[in-house]
């Protein structure tokens, strides 16, 4: 058996605990439930003091989060009920299938991902996410400004490149006017490419203004 | 006219606690306590919860303690009831105490 004295609790569970927690409650909750962590493995109870303390951390951490990390919850919900109502609308318009299209994936993230990382930078990015799911209000005003613009050019990329390519498909169909068969699936697919743009400038702009409160609070 | 509330049957337990423990009241320690004495296994998150409302209120107060190994290199915060909480206690005994006077379980209609 691990030596007792080297037994740390989960460290996972403790993560989401002090992310969850008030600042000033993070110590003693986090110290009150190590002492009693390490009491129950000196009990040789690890199994047991593992689900001891992950319950206690979930728990308590469900509980404090919705009011220290209200705004990231209500993001987080926010995003899970467009996906939900999307897919929803495509449901019951067709199948969802129809909306699933590879290329039009590949056409528009990687390039828009790809110019976010050239036009601000990767240190940037991860501190826009960072700031974007941390709730913390307290930083830099020139860290805000630098994080609006990851999603902004994230979101406008997105879009613009969803026109583009949409128009590069309608050339396509305009030689093919005649052949009905032909223009049908690809006005389809190229409509799509400018939906997985809007869609990706929906979520980037609902982050911008995210991260424009933050920095106002 | 009494305006004030009386305290809720979870924030007596926890004020209780916090005598019953004196000096050594602290957030595990009281959990553990109410385990013991009335089997009840409250989170930890629920139990700060409760004892933040009542410091807010002026019934209890706090201060930080020891950094021992055992917890990690963090320190204890240790409750105490101020003399607010004393009286709100007192209170709530002796309005639960005139209530129970002359009340026999049996006349209730439990057989």
């Amino acid at each position: 058996m691990k030596n007792p004295n080297y037994s740390q609790p989960p460290k996972i569970a403790s993560q989401f605990l002090s992310w969850a927690l008030p600042e000033a409650l993070i110590e003693p909750v986090l110290g009150d439930l190590s002492e009693e962590y390490l009491q129950r493995i000196s009990n040789n109870q690890l199994i047991g003091a593992n689900y001891w303390y992950w319950r206690q951390a979930v728990k308590s951490g469900i509980q404090f989060m919705f009011k220290t990390q209200r705004g990231f919850v209500m993001f987080i919900f926010s995003v899970f009920l467009f996906l939900g109502f999307t897919l929803m609308a495509m449901v019951l318009a067709s199948s969802p299938s129809l909306y699933m299209d590879m290329q039009s994936i590949l056409i528009v993230f990687p390039p828009a991902i790809a110019f976010t990382y050239a036009s601000t930078s990767t240190k940037d990015v991860k501190r826009a996410f960072a700031i974007l799911f941390s709730n913390d209000s307290s930083q830099d005003g020139r860290l805000y400004i630098s994080s609006k613009r990851v999603f902004s050019v994230l979101g406008n990329s997105g879009i613009i490149l969803g026109i583009f390519m949409t128009l590069i498909g309608w050339v396509a169909m305009g030689e093919h006017l005649d052949d009905m068969t032909y223009f049908g699936s690809a006005f389809a697919v190229s409509i799509l490419t400018l939906i997985y743009g809007i869609a990706l400038k929906m979520l980037c702009y609902v982050a911008e203004q995210k991260i424009q409160t933050l920095s106002e609070s | 006219m009494e305006k004030e509330k009386f305290l809720g049957e979870f924030e007596q337990f926890l004020l209780l606690s916090i005598l019953k423990l004196g000096d050594n009241a602290y957030g595990s320690a009281i959990r553990q306590l109410l385990a013991v004495t009335i089997n009840r296994d409250v989170t930890i998150g629920a139990l700060y919860t409760t004892l933040e409302r009542l410091e807010k209120k002026g019934l209890l107060d706090s201060k930080m303690g020891e950094v021992t190994p055992e917890r990690g290199g963090r320190a204890k915060k240790y409750f105490r009831i101020t003399a607010k909480g004393q009286h709100a206690l007192r209170r709530s005994k002796q309005a639960l105490t005139s209530m129970w006077e002359n009340v026999a379980l049996s006349q209730l209609g439990c057989k």
